[in-house]
């Protein structure tokens, strides 16, 4: 039960922050994001090593693969908006937690996280999951997956491939398999 | 101006429609925007994450603590007093489950005898008289369903049919029957046909925590709001928030000040002023407008001014099938079970309550708050789990009775303040064990029923105490002792005859969750009392 305590924990700890956000920030953010993807992949809020950190992260957490994971639904391009703007006050620890990352990547493997083997990125997280760096990467990653395409990530429908749900303004009945047909309750 | 009302929510919303059409001049102030329709979006992170809807922490903090010995500290998630602020107030945002009190709810006390360490009591009012007003909310407001096995009696059918089941109403029912329990289609504040002018649920699947950009859901905003714009008499001044009740040397109220949307002081004067502001607001209002006369606060001759805070319980089970349910679609509820709505004292506490099939979550917060324990958080694994389960998952959500207790409370924070300046909500709350024990009797029913359904896999987190409610129920309790209750039977002040209290904070006690039928019922009540002292020239 601990790691859902401290995941609710977490989210208990930034939720304020998240929640301090006001419409007008939020709003820009897809207009941030598509500016950031004009530029060519430049990002507003990143330093080019710490999204490349980021991303590997996330990359881990939902991989690519078959069905969309982070990297093809843009969640660092979320998290570069968000981390400028409603998330700012995360930004500090977010900074130095990837610096950390991409140290600790280096005594171990030769290289930044983002250029480690597979196997060297997975070790590391192992280690790192416990930390609150972790729990925002994963939340943001979540964010960036799952939110509004509005808000910079969830490119390309990744969200309704990944969950295997439409996405429909309004629905009919049924609605799954359970609820069709004929005395489905009895 | 004969009425000035404070909220425009599920209360004051009534009031404010009642009033005016029963003659009476009317403004409402709502600290809130007046949003339509479609400003409602279907954004998770938005209205979840953000605050949306129920405004920023950093603009209107609020502080928590166990016990009135603690020094309350800010919380960062969400609340702890979760409302939305804006025309419609919270019934904008609500899941929309509108269960009708039992006839017991009303007379616990009497039926159990005290509770140590409670103010368990009834209330001055009966169901019976309740009746008829539940009845109008069905109509006005707009109430889909049908009676079950344990529904109160009713005098009139409800205006429109169940909505369509969702599966995991089917697979809710299917458990519930093979363990011997009546599963009932939920009676639910969203319209399953058209009804009143307006448009039924399109089922976009956004109810617990949006806007409802149809109209289906019977918010005031849709319900009440254009009724008492409608009359002439009424007029509704949204981004107004009031931060005081004046009173004249003899004791009586006579208006109110606000901040408008530009932060300037306004007076409005009434020959009445009628607070509905919520559970919390409520009571913050009063305990702000001190003066000689009323040095603990206006109305708080008996000190129970934010006291007695009721969240409800509320604790879930989840369960995965085989096959998709899609809970994405449609309203959260559908069907419910109350076979343990009444207390047993073979349980060995006081509690009782009732449960439905939902799933509460959009994405992010259903990966964050959801998930079994035991699953690994990342990779492949967890990918699929994603995949494979977002659209077979659902919830049993458990509502039940919290008992008052004295020290739960909202007070004025010492030293923090929100952005008008005005004192934080201070929140002290401690779940009653008994209320701890019926939430955790609850759970441990919601698994059986989930594997009765036959879930390939069902789980829950462990009941502790709660530290965010979204009921603010109490805080001005009703009762026919002025040294023991803040309103009488007609939610007139004890200490102040022009000032009436109705909202949340009226409740005696908690009933099994889902107040918001109650609410209602009870305003629409108060709004025939008020008239009938108001033409008597009784106020």
């Amino acid at each position: 039960m601990e790691s859902v305590s401290s995941r609710r924990d977490f989210l208990a700890r930034i939720g304020g922050l998240w929640m301090a956000a006001n419409l007008p920030l939020v709003l820009s953010l897809g207009a941030r994001a598509r500016e950031a993807a004009a530029r060519g992949g430049a990002f507003s809020t990143f330093a080019e090593s710490e999204a490349r950190a980021f991303e590997a992260v996330a990359a881990q957490i939902l991989p690519s693969g078959g069905l969309p994971g982070a990297r093809e639904a843009g969640a660092v391009y979320f998290a570069d908006g968000a981390l400028g703007t409603f998330f700012a006050d995360q930004l500090p620890d977010m900074r130095l937690g990837l610096a950390e990352l991409d140290q600790r990547a280096r005594s171990m493997g030769g290289a930044a996280f983002a250029g480690l083997d597979d196997e060297h990125q997975k070790t590391l997280l192992h280690e790192l999951e416990p930390t609150a760096l972790f729990q925002g990467i994963w939340m943001l990653t979540m964010m960036g997956v799952f939110a509004e395409p509005s808000y910079g990530g969830n490119r390309e429908d990744a969200a309704q491939q990944l969950l295997g749900i439409t996405r429909a303004p309004t629905y009919q009945p049924p609605f799954g398999y359970y609820d069709a047909g004929k005395g489905a309750e009895d | 101006m004969d009425f000035v009302i404070v909220g425009s929510g599920a209360a004051g919303g009534v009031l404010a429609k009642q009033l005016a059409v029963n003659g009476f001049s009317v403004v409402v102030l709502e600290q809130g925007p007046w949003r339509q329709p479609a400003d409602f979006h279907h954004d998770e992170l938005g209205v979840w994450l953000l605050g949306g809807l129920t405004g920023s922490p950093r603009d209107f903090p609020q502080t928590f603590r166990r016990s009135p010995e603690e020094t309350a500290t800010t919380q960062p998630a969400p609340g702890p007093l979760l409302y939305a602020r804006g025309v419609g107030g919270s019934s904008v945002h609500f899941t929309a489950n509108y269960w009708r009190f039992h006839p017991v709810d009303f007379r616990e006390r009497t039926r159990w005898g005290p509770i140590g360490g409670t103010r368990f009591d009834d209330w001055p009012v009966t169901y019976e008289e309740l009746e008829p007003y539940y009845t109008k909310v069905d109509w006005e407001v707009g109430v889909s369903g049908t009676p079950g096995p344990f529904d109160p009696p009713r005098s009139r059918p409800y205006p429109v049919p169940p909505l369509p089941v969702k599966s995991s109403g089917v697979l809710l029912s299917r458990g519930a029957r093979k363990l011997g329990l009546h599963p009932q289609p939920a009676p639910m504040a969203i319209l399953s046909e058209a009804h009143d002018g307006r448009v039924p649920c399109h089922h976009c699947g956004f109810c617990m925590g949006y806007g409802c950009e149809f109209g289906a859901k019977s918010s005031t905003l849709v319900s009440m709001i254009p009724k008492a714009v409608a009359t002439g008499r009424c007029e509704l001044r949204p981004n107004a928030t009031v931060h005081r009740v004046e009173t004249d040397a003899k004791g009586r109220a006579t208006g109110v000040l606000y901040w408008d949307e530009k932060g300037r002081e306004q007076r409005q004067a009434a020959r009445a002023v009628v607070l509905a502001a919520n559970g919390a607001e409520t009571a913050r209002l009063l305990l702000m407008s001190t003066s000689g006369a009323f040095p603990d606060g206006l109305a708080n001759s008996s000190g129970m001014v934010g006291k007695c805070l009721m969240w409800n319980g509320n604790v879930s089970a989840w369960g995965t099938f085989p096959e998709p349910l899609n809970e994405y679609k449609s309203v959260e509820v559908t069907r419910i079970v109350h076979d343990f709505y009444d207390a047993d004292p073979k349980r060995g506490f006081y509690g009782g309550g009732g449960f439905d099939g939902r799933f509460s979550f959009g994405p992010i917060l259903y990966a964050a708050l959801t998930l079994p324990p035991d699953l690994p958080r990342w990779g492949a694994g967890f990918k699929q789990y994603l995949h494979d389960s977002y659209t077979r998952t659902m919830e049993v959500a458990c509502h039940s009775t919290s008992l008052p207790v004295e020290t739960n409370s909202v007070s004025l924070d010492p030293s923090l303040k929100d952005k008008w300046g005005r004192p934080a909500l201070r929140v002290t709350y401690q779940d009653h064990a008994d209320d701890l024990k019926t939430m955790q009797f609850l759970q441990d029913r919601a698994l059986e029923v989930l594997q009765a359904a036959g879930a390939t896999r069902a789980w829950a987190f462990p009941v502790v105490p709660q530290n965010i409610g979204a009921h603010l129920l109490g805080t001005c309790r009703m009762g026919t002792d002025p040294a023991a209750s803040v309103v009488d039977a007609d939610h007139r002040a004890h200490d102040v005859p022009n000032l009436f209290i109705c909202d949340g904070s009226s409740f005696v006690t908690s009933g099994r969750g889902q107040p918001t039928m109650t609410i209602q019922a009870l305003a629409f009540r108060a709004a025939d009392r008020i008239t009938a002292l108001a033409r008597a020239h009784g106020i």
